[in-house]
């Protein structure tokens, strides 16, 4: 689905700092959404915790540089990390051209079965996009 | 808004009380100048790829990692640092953090131009005044709260600036002291004999625009024992040796939009090269003897950046 000229893909799950997570048994992917790369802006480096460490959710696991910006990374899981994309790592922009394909951050192994209980649906996502919107306005 | 003016501060103080205020969750302003000169990397500089630490070591340049964008700089008491700390729930903080680089520069912007300089904003977070750069600013998630930091640079070591930075010859550095010195310009000769402390006060005037009155705060207990651990990790050996963004060939930021670009390997040695943006710079032809010990600019139009 498509918020304003961001686009939401309907069967990922979210939080609301922007992550998207595709989750499939014990492992998931981990991106930044549409709406996330372009608050974000131009990415120049990305730095990942490395494979085998251990993320938390709602704690830092990287951070990302754009312009003259750098922000943190929050885990939207608890989990490990399996694998970073090393085609984002040396092409951190990629994130920006297909962020729900080939710009995916992060494969990781999933600490519980209930790691999926705090994110969002779409379209609850879609409404957080819409309150945010709303609140810059 | 609380605001500490604090006037000279050690070079390590220059750095850690705006780490200290957002890792207490405390809004604030800082302006400030380091007493002694040192070398700042930004969070994701490579050390080993940026800086020649001997000469740093010889020098007695001492080294930190903040925790904001950017790159490498050298910083001494002639440059006013302006700090401003917000939390991230702080209506002020838009969405896309860079977009309020245009609010917190405006006080430096206004200092400018009250000196007869056409300054304006250079996205995202460059002062320039005809295309050449007067004021250095990043900013970071730090803690639960956001930093932005910048200066005013009143005049500026360029010879030290280029020997501080690890480079691949020794006419690239040449190259590089003489693009900042034509595309950086430093606030000095334009004050027309005003003094730093007014300078301070038209910046506290400035910020008091745009975040109301400003309460004049001192340093105390807990922000200075926040900052001496802070000065402890950014300037560990461990902190300092992360490994940071690489480049195949050398390639330093001068300003927004302006690189000087080492030559690829294979197609010309010993050739830096200006891109502004992403095209090459009109020109320095540079005539170096075979010996080096002397270097001569020959001519100052061409399409290609040439040193043989």
């Amino acid at each position: 689905m498509q918020i304003e000229n961001w686009q939401v893909q309907e069967d990922l799950k979210y939080d609301n700092n922007n992550f998207w997570v595709e989750i499939e048994g014990q492992h998931a992917l981990i991106g930044l959404s549409d709406y996330g790369q372009w608050v974000i802006g131009d990415i120049l480096y990305l730095d990942l915790a490395p494979e085998g460490a251990t993320i938390v959710r709602g704690e830092k696991f990287g951070s990302v540089e754009s312009g003259k910006w750098v922000g943190n990374l929050i885990a939207p899981v608890n989990g490990r990390v399996l694998e970073c994309n090393p085609l984002v790592v040396s092409e951190p922009r990629q994130i920006q051209v297909d962020p729900y394909g080939t710009g995916w951050i992060m494969k990781i192994e999933l600490a519980s079965d209930g790691e999926s209980g705090s994110l969002l649906d779409h379209m609850a996502y879609a409404e957080f996009i819409k309150e945010q919107i709303k609140n810059a306005a | 808004m609380d605001i500490y003016n604090l006037g000279m501060v050690s070079w390590w103080e220059s750095q850690c009380y705006y780490h200290a205020l957002a890792y207490l969750g405390r809004e604030g302003i800082i302006l400030c100048r380091p007493a002694e000169p040192y070398v700042c990397l930004g969070l994701h500089d490579d050390l080993k790829q940026e800086i020649d630490q001997e000469f740093c070591c010889d020098q007695g340049l001492p080294l930190l990692r903040r925790e904001t964008a950017g790159g490498v700089v050298y910083l001494d008491s002639r440059q006013i640092f302006y700090q401003v700390v917000l939390r991230r729930d702080n209506p002020h903080l838009p969405m896309k953090r860079d977009k309020l680089f245009a609010t917190i520069l405006q006080p430096a912007i206004d200092i400018y131009r009250s000196f007869g300089l056409a300054a304006n904003l250079a996205l995202p977070a460059d002062i320039q005044v005809d295309g050449r750069k007067c004021s250095g600013n990043a900013a970071g998630d730090i803690g639960q709260a956001v930093a932005y930091v910048g200066n005013l640079i009143i005049a500026f070591d360029f010879e030290l600036m280029s020997r501080v930075l690890k480079v691949p010859t020794p006419t690239y550095r040449r190259c590089f002291c003489k693009a900042m010195q034509d595309n950086i310009l430093v606030l000095a000769d334009k004050m027309n004999g005003a003094d730093i402390g007014v300078v301070e006060s038209e910046l506290i005037s400035g910020f008091a625009r745009i975040f109301g009155e400003l309460d004049e705060r001192s340093l105390d207990d807990g922000l200075k024992d926040m900052a001496a651990s802070i000065r402890d990790r950014l300037t560990s050996y461990e902190w300092l040796s992360m490994p940071g963004r690489r480049s195949r060939i050398r390639r330093i930021k001068i300003v927004e939009g302006l690189y000087l670009q080492e030559a690829e390997p294979g197609i010309r040695t010993n050739v830096p090269t200006l891109i502004r943006d992403g095209k090459i710079e009109d020109v320095h032809i540079i005539e170096e003897s075979r010996s080096n010990s002397a270097l001569h600019e020959v001519a100052g139009t061409s399409s290609v950046s040439t040193i043989f």
